[in-house]
């Protein structure tokens, strides 16, 4: 509150970070958010303290945390639950549910969290718990 | 038979109409654009988030009206101080203004402003860098209390920080750049005997100056300095990768939030050739009004004699009283001055006039010394730099990964500058039958050809590039169904947008002949293409050439905009690199800066040679 914060514009976060700062009762919030095109553009004003914090996807930060080790860190809670998700064609079930019960089958038998841990594991730079689980459809 | 009834206006107009139609009818029933249309989301507002689009793009309107009025008066007279400064007799402010204009025309307006924004404030103390960062203001500060009520709602929360200040720091200075050659040519093009005449009757430097140098210099002026303040208008564009919600922004925050890409650009489009056009309403009119000669018959001059008469009638009239009583004090005062002065006032003169040599001294003194401290400083930072990260960047810089065998890149690795030099060329060359036809278009007569001609060179000339790359990037694959690779669409858009320009040029070219050439061509018997091809255009070309090397030096620039595409030219490379090494981004930005500087200041020298060898009587520096 009361900081400036960069996003990427056009993005959902841009939209979260304002009705957060609404709600927290900053009332210049219109006004402290900065929207870049680019993340190299946000990166860089964090960079040089043009802006306190940058808010975008989780996976984004960390990679770019990890670049300039201990210099930054991912601070708070999760603004909002967004999920990503994977774009397929319309009305293609049988590759939907390929890839659904792929999912499913790698969570099932642990291929998932061996994955998980291989790139946001605790040995790597990226750490970064799990904190869901998938849900198993029948 | 065909050309006789061609001949006629209304057959010209009708097949135009009939043309239209059958277009209009074509792309908006039958053709499956495979996209679904829906304009309401520029009128209502929208669900999901609860904004109201067509009333944020308005207030992006406010942003660019804003943006360009600061930054047009701000390089008006930093452009005059130059302007005068590059025909000053005292060389080292003569030096001074000649190498800022150098520098800052030959450089992209992009690269600037991301060196304003991202590694200027990394070269300021500390506390000066804190004070900067925090700095926010409004109208409302501006204004005195009482007067803060009639305030917009819309006006009053613009608020200006540190983005609005580098936003309005690059443009001006680059702008001022363009009016201060502007300046320099008009001030140049008075008779000497003018001059002469002047100083040997007595006047000063300062009388001459202001009393016939000026006034008549004003008539060059204007017309060139008007189309500055339209370019500059379309440069606010650029002002979006700051972070300056301005109407390219709002066209593309639009453009994401709601995936109607063509709504937005039609919309943000036809808002920019609303603001040309009235520029250039406004630009014709001050034209025709201080043009000498005309007789006061064309549609022109009686439009704009028509409202301007009735405002200076009512002026005059009003004050009419005031200025009556100002010529009488000055009759006064003109009848009790003696032709001698007392002795007193004669000794006072002479300390006055002899003590300003000295003062003009000093200050020249001065002016040396410090730019002197200040050529110092940049030149102890210069040495100073980490020149290995240059060195080891630089063929990146220069090729970025030529060649590779990894077949998502695209020309085989090419990046960089020879990116930029590649798109260039491409471009320069593919518009040249296009402009050449919009041009031949334009000067025809016939309605079928003129129409379609004015149309694309007025379109495309009253949108910044940055809307022609967003178009050409939105609208192709809808229009074709395929999908292109970014270079090209840039490529694409840098193509259409230098054909308006180059029709523009071409147009001057032909119209600046002697008509004794069309008419003795066409009374030999020519046709029209044979006149056109053997007497007109090689004629036309000679003179265009000057100019055609001012649109390539003015394209490579622009080059620079494929950035927002994501093509990985000399700009993004630079982004890239200083994303990657993160500590230096004065280094690369300078070094960056520096490769477009020497490319543009080589061609704009070729350019001064060829005119002065192509026409050694008038050879003055095009603008």
């Amino acid at each position: 509150m009361g900081q400036k914060i960069a996003t990427m514009q056009g993005t959902t976060s841009e939209i979260n970070i304002k009705n957060l700062l609404k709600s927290l009762g900053d009332k210049d919030y219109d006004k402290n958010v900065i929207s870049f095109q680019k993340e190299s553009e946000c990166y860089q004003a964090l960079k040089m303290g043009r802006v306190a914090a940058w808010t975008t996807d989780s996976t984004i930060l960390l990679g770019y945390a990890a670049k300039d080790a201990g210099q930054f860190e991912l601070v708070g809670d999760f603004i909002s639950e967004e999920p990503y998700g994977m774009g397929l064609p319309e009305d293609d079930s049988k590759l939907r549910d390929a890839v659904n019960f792929a999912l499913q089958d790698m969570w099932a038998d642990g291929t998932y969290m061996t994955i998980y841990n291989k790139w946001y594991g605790p040995d790597t730079p990226y750490y970064f718990p799990m904190t869901e689980k998938i849900e198993m459809w029948p | 038979m065909i050309r006789f009834w061609m001949e006629k206006k209304w057959v010209q107009l009708s097949l135009l109409l009939s043309l239209v139609l059958l277009a209009v009818y074509y792309w908006g029933w039958v053709f499956d654009f495979g996209y679904k249309f829906d304009w309401s989301v520029l009128f209502t507002v929208n669900e999901t988030y609860g904004e109201h689009y067509g009333l944020l793009m308005l207030k992006g309107v406010c942003w660019t009206v804003v943006l360009s009025l600061i930054s047009a008066v701000l390089a008006l007279s930093l452009g005059v101080a130059v302007g005068l400064g590059r025909v000053s007799q005292f060389k080292p402010v003569y030096w001074l203004s000649t190498a800022y204009v150098e520098f800052f025309r030959n450089t992209p307006l992009l690269v600037q402003l991301l060196f304003w924004y991202f590694a200027f404030p990394s070269a300021l103390p500390d506390a000066a860098r804190e004070w900067v960062f925090q700095l926010g203001f409004g109208f409302q500060d501006l204004l005195p209390g009482w007067m803060s009520w009639m305030l917009p709602p819309w006006l009053a929360e613009m608020n200006f920080g540190f983005e609005f200040l580098t936003a309005v720091l690059g443009l001006s200075t680059y702008t001022a750049s363009f009016m201060a050659e502007v300046i320099r040519a008009g001030l140049q093009s008075i008779p000497k005997g003018l001059l002469e005449a002047a100083y040997s009757s007595g006047l000063t430097y300062s009388q001459v100056l202001s009393r016939i140098i000026l006034p008549i210099s004003f008539r060059a002026i204007i017309p060139p300095l008007g189309s500055e303040f339209l370019n500059n208008m379309k440069n606010s564009s650029l002002a979006m990768f700051v972070g300056i919600t301005e109407l390219a922004w709002c066209s593309q925050q639009v453009e994401s939030m709601t995936f109607r890409g063509f709504e937005a650009a039609t919309a943000a489009s036809v808002l920019y050739l609303s603001l040309s056009l009235g520029i250039s309403a406004v630009l014709n009119a001050v034209n025709i009004r201080l043009r000498i000669g005309g007789n006061g018959r064309s549609f022109g001059e009686r439009l704009v004699n028509g409202v301007f008469g009735p405002v200076s009638q009512t002026f005059s009239l009003l004050t009419r009283p005031v200025r009556r009583v100002v010529r009488r004090a000055i009759a006064k005062r003109r009848r009790q001055r003696t032709v001698s002065y007392s002795p007193a006032r004669a000794a006072l003169n002479k300390t006055v006039s002899s003590s300003w040599v000295f003062l003009v001294l000093g200050l020249k003194a001065v002016f040396i010394g410090s730019i002197a401290y200040v050529l110092y400083r940049a030149l102890m930072g210069v040495i100073h730099f980490q020149w290995d990260v240059i060195f080891d960047n630089f063929k990146l810089m220069l090729y970025w990964r030529f060649p590779s065998d990894d077949p998502s890149d695209v020309l085989a690795g090419v990046g960089g500058l020879s990116m930029a030099v590649l798109m260039a060329v491409i471009a320069i060359t593919c518009s040249f039958p296009l402009g050449l036809f919009a041009g031949l278009g334009r000067t025809s007569r016939n309605l079928l050809w003129k129409v379609p001609s004015v149309v694309y060179i007025e379109v495309i000339r009253g949108n910044p590039l940055i809307m022609v790359i967003f178009w050409v990037y939105f609208f192709i694959p809808v229009l074709t169904g395929t999908f292109l690779h970014v270079f090209w669409s840039a490529t694409i858009a840098l193509t259409v947008f230098t054909g308006a320009y180059l029709g523009e040029i071409v147009r001057a070219g032909i119209e600046n002949l002697p008509p004794g050439q069309l008419e003795a061509a066409y009374s030999t018997g020519l046709s029209y293409v044979q006149t056109m091809r053997r007497v007109i255009l090689p004629q036309a070309l000679k003179q265009m050439i000057p100019p055609i090397v001012g649109q390539f030096i003015a394209i490579f620039k622009d080059t620079s905009l494929a950035y927002v595409l994501g093509v990985m030219e000399l700009t993004n490379v630079t982004m890239v690199l200083n994303n990657r090494i993160m500590i230096y981004p004065i280094e690369l930005y300078t070094a960056a800066a520096f490769l477009y500087f020497i490319c543009c200041y080589a061609m704009s020298q070729y350019a001064r040679i060829l005119e002065q060898r192509l026409s050694p009587e008038k050879s003055r520096l095009a603008m």
